[in-house]
């Protein structure tokens, strides 16, 4: 092998290049192989080659880098391995699985977080991404630059220097996103009670979140007692554990692009002629837009549903940069992931995180596979 | 007929790649080396006859540098060291400190990697098991110059044995601005018990109405924004003379001692931010010291008094240290007795894991990079205090401030050392604490809390 | 009034669009802004939108950093060498799932849509375990060897749908000509599907060249270090100072060809996903 890493990983990349077309070759010979014996016939023995033959590479790949570390990490969920203790691996049986289950506080807490964030922050991501569309759906002129800065928070990604970007603006008193709340509640007053009655309303609700948690709501209570904010409050974001949620979901929302732009392909695949037809018959757009286009979007609705619940519970990089180094505030927003890898990585029990991670696949798994059962009752495929 | 060949032609290339995939590990050497001048040999591991070592490499993992380190390790001490063990080739990995703990599980999960790693002070409990026990290389009997190091090897130390050597020692003081002390009211200098440091907190933190933040805080400890921090609480614990475990080796959070420290972190959060209800913004984030004056607007940071390492507080050409005082923090002689000033010390260090083939190799070029001369020269690129007491002169001495520093530091500290499953203890404390600021727990619920779950963690 | 009805939608519409625009792009803009600032004027406690003295020494000193340059080659270099590999390898498969019928097809297509549901963190110390026996840590490879294999459920499943699409005829003809799987996929169906795979590849790359955790873990020495694993080393808790200006000159440099990239492939990412259509 060359010294050179770059050299080293042209040689290995062309070796990998080989080893599938083998792989290829091997795995549809022997497929069709197999066909043959079962009486196909010969136009069928090559589909089944050809079939195996192309999905080779992704057969072999989920072989190789997806069921064998499954697979120990199955293993590993049985026992009580760690990292670095000198100690050897036993066998525990189902011991992990029984204490986070039904003793773990922290994986509890996890999980009513991760559920906030799919209950109040999917809708929103769902709500906004659609409102986007609509508005860009009214073929305006300099259409293409709006979509684009419209789908450059998913760009951008959850990477470093953004997140970083984020902590400043969310800084409670000289961040930017207060600044201009001050801002516009000053200029209005009676934006300035909406915005102060939407406060109290969060930190109720989040108040609510953190007596799940827990079991107590003394913090509930805290807050209900303290009464309507005072005029100078503000969202306090990322520094108190009630905000900290939010703070999330605003993230969230903002990287909602990728949605939108499913939305915007829906929205074009509505026939003009059924709203044509509607405006003739005179209906108004708030009812063309319910009847006729809401229905038609049910699809994507149910995409974006699918794949955007996916990624709420699995949500990990916007909790890890934001929040990493404030410790007191983590356990009010820590997801399942984040917990997963606290324990894996922080507190180095492999064999504890390997069973968190199967019960979370399990979870993922239950609410795709009902959110498919139930699309029958609200989604329409064809309505015509 | 073009078919079979294919066919054979793959058979034969996959069996090919199948041996070429049992052969390489074996073969060739890892990964491409990391400086320009190493030149990687292509050996097996070593055996433990590294005196005659036959083309090894001794792995270095760093994360505590400065280029300037790097440049002298690469220029003094490397070629020094290659010179006294011919045919040994030493290899220095620069890494970086985010996301090291998943770096460090992935050496010790394979059970393989760099022979000398450096380690945070609170980690030697953490890896202490995977360590290599080098007292026979650096123990009393073996290298006599290990009498000159200061308190900060115990935090090389697991289980009474040496695992390593501490690179430097970087201890949390109060660094305090005494004209924004006097400007404020406040004539008596850094506060020595818990109720000055309460009267101090309420004199001296400036909340804006306008914006309902604060514009000035009395203390900012460790962790700026929430005030709860564990190593915070850990500090105040400390003065006290509390003690982190009883006799019997079970937690001590419920002693008076440990009481005591919690409400004394309550009590300073309220006497800055208020009640809770209150919801008082916090200084804008961090960025810069917040003891220091801003040159481009010429105002304060926001900052009274800072407790944290020396890397917190301004760069020591900075003007305003005209105004700085560096203290330990005092603890509470009016009401504990046993009360001792306390400055807690960071202590990184190099240690050789267990997996290593190199130890003694590991060990001769430890005593090079630590003599008395390396010591000093590696802690002045970086600008801490040696670990070493003999290594504490030239900038160390040139410099008021670290003077003081290496002063109190030889007094007062007290290591970070010895606390038993520190990553859980960690993240139990600061969940307790957090919800000890918000009000959602009492102190005796904070601490019944922590005592329980950390009592657990221990599998007590 | 009724007259006026269109212009007063306009102006509602293009308020709302450019305020959203507006808190969308907003750090964008804060990066941008801050890459010409002096180190001072970032830490100043207020908000600074615009720089008093907007000044280019962050960006002159960063073409001199060695790191920061050799990283963004290797950014490069990966991505590249991975998005080749990645995008054919897919393209194989989706023909697998979308132009024949061959026994296990159901059952294969499912599992792979369930890949999607693993979280990525579950599987990182067994495949670090599988890597290190290849030796292979410290190395370019666990970043590209994998993509070869067609990672990615969801690109499968996009360039599949899109697939579909293309009429089953002029496969049969091809047939009756007497061409074979491979010349079909590569000189019929592939030209076919230029804009989804376009749009496929755009997505690979953003997420190839944003990837973080992966380089982080298996490149551990800092001259093989992509763009966003240096652009984070910059960020040091040591330090009393953020180089804030440093940092964020990195990361417009870092975002900069994704957002080029980006503005030419919008339109067959729009294209794309219009054709391949979610029904079913």
């Amino acid at each position: 092998m060359p010294e050179n890493p770059y050299l080293n990983v042209l040689l290995m990349a062309a070796l990998t290049v080989l080893f599938i077309i083998a792989c290829s070759f091997g795995l549809g010979h022997l497929a069709k192989s197999i066909a043959k014996l079962r009486g196909a016939s010969p136009k069928k023995q090559e589909s089944t080659f050809a079939g195996y033959f192309f999905a080779a590479p992704w057969i072999v790949g989920f072989l190789i880098f997806v069921i064998v570390p499954l697979g120990f990490s199955l293993y590993w969920s049985f026992t009580d391995y760690r990292i670095a203790s000198g100690e050897p691996t036993t066998w525990i049986g189902v011991e992990n699985y029984n204490t986070i289950l039904f003793e773990d506080e922290g994986f509890r807490a996890s999980i009513v977080n991760t559920l906030y964030l799919t209950v109040i922050g999917l809708p929103l991501q769902i709500g906004v991404a659609l409102f986007l569309a609509v508005l860009l759906n009214q073929k305006l002129r300099g259409e293409r630059i709006f979509r684009m800065a419209f789908y450059l928070p998913v760009i951008l990604g959850f990477n470093t220097a953004v997140l970083l970007c984020w902590r400043l603006m969310l800084n409670t008193g000289t961040g930017i996103i207060n600044q201009i709340i001050r801002g516009v509640t000053t200029a209005i007053p009676p934006l300035g009670y909406v915005s102060r009655g939407l406060i109290y309303i969060e930190e109720v609700s989040a108040a609510f979140f953190l007596g799940l948690n827990t079991g107590k709501y003394n913090l509930m209570m805290k807050v209900i007692e303290a009464g309507f904010p005072a005029d100078n409050r503000v969202p306090l974001w990322v520094q108190s554990p009630l905000w900290t949620k939010m703070s999330v979901v605003l993230l969230m929302v903002w990287g909602c692009g990728a949605m939108m732009l499913i939305f915007l392909a829906g929205l074009n695949n509505i026939p003009k002629e059924l709203h044509e037809a509607a405006q003739v018959d005179g209906a108004s757009p708030w009812q063309r837009f319910w009847k006729i286009s809401f229905p038609l979007l049910t699809p994507y609705i149910f995409y974006n549903l699918v794949v955007g619940m996916i990624s709420a519970l699995q949500i990990f990089e916007p909790i890890f940069v934001l929040y990493r180094d404030n410790q007191p505030v983590v356990s009010s927003t820590i997801s399942m992931v984040y917990y997963l890898w606290q324990k894996s990585f922080s507190h180095f029990e492999i064999g504890y995180g390997s069973a968190i991670s199967w019960v979370i696949l399990v979870i993922i798994m239950i609410v795709t596979v009902i959110q498919f059962r139930l699309q029958d009752r609200w989604v329409t495929y064809d309505i015509y | 007929m073009q078919k079979k060949l294919f066919a054979l032609l793959s058979l034969l290339v996959l069996a090919s790649l199948v041996l070429a995939a049992c052969g390489t590990p074996a073969a060739t050497e890892a990964p491409a080396a990391a400086t320009e001048e190493a030149a990687a040999t292509e050996a097996p591991a070593a055996t433990e006859a590294a005196a005659s070592g036959e083309g090894t490499t001794l792995k270095i993992y760093l994360l505590d540098y400065t280029p300037d380190t790097i440049a002298w390790l690469k220029e003094e001490i490397n070629p020094a060291f290659e010179a006294a063990h011919p045919g040994v080739t030493v290899e220095i990995t620069e890494g970086s400190w985010s996301g090291w703990d998943t770096t460090f599980s992935g050496f010790f999960a394979a059970g393989e990697g760099p022979d000398i790693i450096n380690l945070g002070s609170e980690m030697n409990t953490l890896y202490g098991e995977n360590l290599a026990d080098m007292e026979a290389y650096l123990g009393e009997g073996a290298w006599d110059e290990i009498s000159n190091f200061g308190p900060a090897l115990e935090n090389a130390k697991y289980e009474g044995a040496l695992r390593g050597l501490p690179i430097f020692t970087a201890p949390r003081y109060v660094f305090c601005r005494t004209d924004l002390m006097e400007a404020a009211g406040w004539t008596t200098g850094t506060p020595q018990n818990f109720a000055d440091w309460k009267e101090f907190a309420s004199t001296a933190s400036v909340i804006d109405p306008a914006t309902n933040s604060l514009t000035q805080q009395a203390l900012v400890p460790v962790d700026a924004g929430s005030m709860a921090d564990w190593q915070w609480w850990l500090l105040v614990f400390y003065s006290l003379g509390g003690e982190l475990y009883k006799a019997d080796g079970t937690p001590n959070f419920d002693s008076p001692e440990a009481l005591a420290a919690t409400q004394f972190l309550l009590d300073m959060r309220q006497a800055t931010y208020g009640e809770a209800v209150n919801a008082v913004g916090a200084l804008p984030a961090g960025q810069g010291s917040v003891i220091d004056v801003d040159d481009a607007t010429g105002k304060d940071n926001g900052a009274v008094c800072l407790a944290h390492s020396g890397w917190a507080a301004p760069a020591f050409d900075r003007p305003t240290w005209e105004n700085i005082s560096i203290e330990p923090f005092y603890g509470d002689p009016e009401n504990f007795p046993n009360s001792k000033p306390v400055v807690l010390a960071f202590n990184d260090w190099l240690a050789v894991p267990e997996y290593s083939p190199n130890k003694e190799l590991a060990a001769e070029w430890l005593k090079l990079a630590f003599s008395k001369e390396g010591n000093n020269k590696w802690n002045e690129t970086m600008g801490l205090i040696p670990a070493r007491n003999d290594s504490q002169y030239g900038y160390v001495t040139e410099s008021a401030q670290l003077q003081r520093e290496a002063e109190l530091a030889s007094q007062y500290g007290v290591g970070f050392a010895g606390i038993k499953e520190a990553a859980k203890l960690s993240t139990i404390m600061q969940d307790a604490l957090g919800k000890l600021i918000t009000e959602e727990l009492t102190v005796e619920e904070v601490n019944a809390k922590i005592q329980e779950e950390y009592t657990a963690a221990l599998g007590q | 009034m009724k007259k006026y009805f269109p212009i007063i939608k306009s102006i509602v519409l293009y308020t709302l669009l450019t305020g959203a625009t507006v808190l969308m792009s907003f750090p964008l803009f804060w990066m941008i802004s801050s890459s010409f600032k002096t180190v001072e004027e970032t830490n100043s406690p207020g908000v600074v939108w615009i720089p008093r003295e907007p000044t280019v020494e962050a960006y002159t000193a960063i073409f001199q950093n060695q790191d920061f340059l050799r990283s963004y080659f290797n950014s490069v270099f990966y991505v590249t060498l991975a998005l080749v590999g990645t995008l054919l390898s897919i393209a194989a498969v989706a023909y697998a799932f979308s132009r024949v019928d061959w026994p296990g097809r159901n059952v294969v297509f499912f599992l792979m849509l369930s890949t999607m549901m693993i979280p990525p963190q579950a599987l990182i110390v067994p495949q670090y375990v599988f890597f290190n026996k290849l030796d292979w840590i410290g190395t370019f490879n666990p970043l590209i060897i994998p993509g070869y294999f067609a990672g990615g459920a969801a690109m499968i499943f996009l360039l599949r749908q899109s697939m579909s699409q293309i009429p089953k005829e002029l496969d049969e003809s091809a047939f009756v000509d007497g061409a074979n799987h491979i010349q079909i996929w590569w000189e019929i169906i592939l030209p076919l599907v230029k804009a989804p795979m376009a749009t496929v590849a755009t997505f690979l790359f953003v997420g190839l060249w944003n990837s973080l955790l992966t380089p982080l873990m298996y490149l551990q020495t800092i001259d093989l270090y992509t763009l966003p694993v240096y652009v984070s080393t910059l960020y040091n808790i040591n330090q009393t100072v953020q180089p804030w200006p440093t940092i964020m000159t990195a990361a417009v440099l870092t975002t900069a060809p994704l957002i080029v990239v980006f503005f030419f492939a919008q339109r067959f990412i729009l294209e794309s996903v219009v054709v391949s259509g979610l029904k079913g």
